[in-house]
């Protein structure tokens, strides 16, 4: 959980290093977060920052005063806590209590949690149990020279002879194509194994396949490219994880990125 | 017992020593030691104002930062350890160092500096009059950053405490998670070929950093930085060696710069960067938006650390100051202190 919320402070820039390093339970609960699913909402803000006060021994004047200062009901509570003690939960063990907690253990559950992590890992844990969580992968990014961002797209061709796969967006029901980038990841075997079953035609060495493999992919920076059949043309992009459970017909279009990234 | 019964362990672990001043009435028999006018905080029995905010007679001086130490007066008094980058900040003055602990005899006060922990040369001032002591804070930290003269609580009647970060939400980290923390950005960035800007104040907590982060590399300083730095490694602290900016700076440098440069020309003709900021006020996620990378490293006491400063001290009044003033004031009044702000 404390990794998860270390990424998020710098998401997107940080998603490929938490990927490469999270163990498979945290990577598979961080995927069902970053593509838009939550856990159960627990309780309101309200009531969070009410059991956090009391926690804390903080009275009500005090909190009001703390919740100026920061402006968010969620970090007030997670900053007034006492410090953490005993073995931090993992993200997956997070998601998993707050999927089992009820009305009534919801109380048990938050300060269970909330002992054993520090401030930043409990502000994402009250974003969570809050339903306030909004983290997602197609994240606005500024163009160009901005902190990057990152899209799900989804696999249009296939190299026969190498790694590389061609990434597409929705334009319409259209696939339109947006990068060709080398697939690097553990599963490439299992990638390919899959196109070379699924070809739907065949161009020199290009093998098309249906487009229903969704990759995340992370990218520097965007630019306009009339020459691009998207209309733009992304800089420092890499795949970082394959999505084999993702729905494909789900993804933005294209016009919806490009608004996203305010271009 | 001082404090309510519902006060949560972790920030009551010691109660108020009772009895520690015996013989003495109590600090509203007589005029007050310290007083606090339009200049700043004035001492009557001595004629002298400490950290005054515009030109006096006798200044005594906490520490360096421009908001202490102002220009304009016609003699300075702090510690020896402060008085070069006072110099070095006011230029020609008439000014004078003492020695932590030394007591000097001004009018009818006794008056001495003692540790605060917050810059290099930082001090407490303590004044006694007649058994009555006075202390005032002026900026500190309570934990030791292995830098800096570390803070000593000094026994008092009455404690006029800054409270810059006077909230229960403000709560440090350890620093040497921070600095780890730190070090692994900096190398992160040096591995995809970026130049590391860490954003600091110029004295203090620029130096915090360079004696602090675990090296990845070569530092340099903004030349803001590396006077000061310069200046402290001339009296002896702990500082390994900077470069000043000229010319190309090597893509696996972290670079030290007050935080005013980062959006000016300067900071432009670097190439490539990733930009952090060190201070406090990142505890928060609103000062963290803009910021690329967010360190949370003050050299002010947080909640507990303010508390266990007040704690410490015995002090039965106490006057807040600089920072969230009317809850802190609040807090330490329904704990039983005779509780005011300086106005």
């Amino acid at each position: 959980m404390i990794a998860f919320a270390a990424m998020l402070a710098g998401f997107p820039d940080t998603l490929p290093a938490y990927l490469a390093q999270a163990p498979e339970a945290d990577r598979t609960a961080a995927h069902a977060l970053l593509s838009g699913q939550r856990p159960r909402r627990v309780a309101g803000l309200d009531a969070l920052l009410h059991w956090a006060a009391e926690v804390a021994g903080v009275p009500d004047w005090l909190v009001a005063a703390s919740l100026a200062a920061s402006g968010d009901r969620a970090e007030t509570a997670a900053l007034m806590l006492p410090p953490a003690t005993g073995t931090p939960p993992t993200l997956a063990e997070v998601i998993s209590a707050l999927d089992r907690a009820t009305p009534i253990t919801a109380h048990a559950t938050l300060l269970a949690l909330w002992s054993r992590l520090p401030p930043l890992a409990n502000y994402s844990v009250n974003r969570l149990a809050s339903g306030t969580f909004r983290t997602t992968y197609p994240a606005p990014a500024k163009p160009t020279s901005g902190p990057g961002g990152s899209v799900l797209a989804v696999m249009i061709l296939a190299q026969a002879a190498s790694t590389e796969i061609t990434l597409a967006l929705w334009q319409d029901t259209t696939p339109i194509p947006i990068a060709r980038l080398p697939l690097t990841l553990a599963q490439t075997p299992q990638i390919m194994a899959w196109v070379r079953a699924n070809v739907a035609g065949r161009f020199g060495p290009v093998r098309q396949v249906p487009p229903v493999q969704v990759f995340a992919i992370t990218f520097q920076g965007l630019t306009r490219n009339a020459r691009r059949k998207s209309g733009y043309e992304l800089h420092g992009a890499q795949i970082v994880e394959w999505l084999p459970d993702a729905q494909a017909d789900a993804l933005q279009v294209l016009h919806e990125q490009a608004a996203a990234h305010a271009l | 017992m001082r404090f309510r019964a519902s006060l949560p362990v972790f920030w009551a672990e010691n109660p108020l020593p009772e009895g520690r001043f015996l013989g003495y009435a109590g600090p509203m028999a007589r005029d007050p030691v310290l007083t606090f006018t339009q200049k700043g905080i004035y001492c009557p029995d001595g004629d002298f104002y400490i950290d005054p905010t515009r030109g006096v007679g006798r200044a005594l001086v906490t520490h360096g930062h421009s908001d202490h130490a102002r220009r304009g007066s016609d003699s300075y008094l702090c510690t020896h350890a402060a008085l070069p980058v006072i110099r070095h900040r006011l230029g020609r003055i008439t000014a004078e160092g003492v020695a932590y602990g030394e007591r000097r005899q001004i009018g009818a006060v006794l008056v001495s500096f003692h540790p605060a922990g917050h810059v290099p040369g930082s001090a407490q001032i303590r004044v006694e009059r007649a058994g009555e002591v006075w202390v005032v804070s002026g900026d500190y930290k309570v934990t030791d950053d292995g830098f800096c003269e570390a803070f000593a609580p000094v026994p008092c009647h009455t404690f006029i405490t800054e409270c810059t970060f006077g909230l229960p939400i403000f709560q440090w980290q350890r620093d040497t998670l921070v600095l780890a923390d730190i070090a692994a950005w900096w190398a992160r960035n040096a591995g995809e070929g970026r130049i590391s800007v860490l954003a600091a104040y110029s004295f203090g907590k620029a130096q915090r950093l360079i004696a602090g982060i675990p090296p990845q590399g070569p530092i340099y300083a903004h030349d803001a930085v590396q006077e000061v730095t310069d200046v402290l490694r001339d009296q002896g602290y702990p500082l390994g060696p900077t470069f000043r900016i000229d010319g190309t700076v090597p893509r696996d440098a972290l670079i030290i710069a007050p935080p005013n440069v980062l959006n000016s020309d300067w900071a432009a003709d670097l190439g490539p960067v990733s930009v952090g900021f060190a201070s406090g006020w990142m505890a928060l996620g609103a000062r963290r938006k803009g910021v690329g990378a967010a360190f949370t490293l003050s050299d002010h006491a947080d909640w507990p650390g303010l508390l266990h400063a007040v704690r410490e001290t015995g002090a039965t009044q106490v006057f807040a100051t600089h920072g969230y003033v009317e809850p802190f004031r609040r807090w330490l009044a329904e704990a039983g202190y005779d509780a005011g702000i300086v106005r």
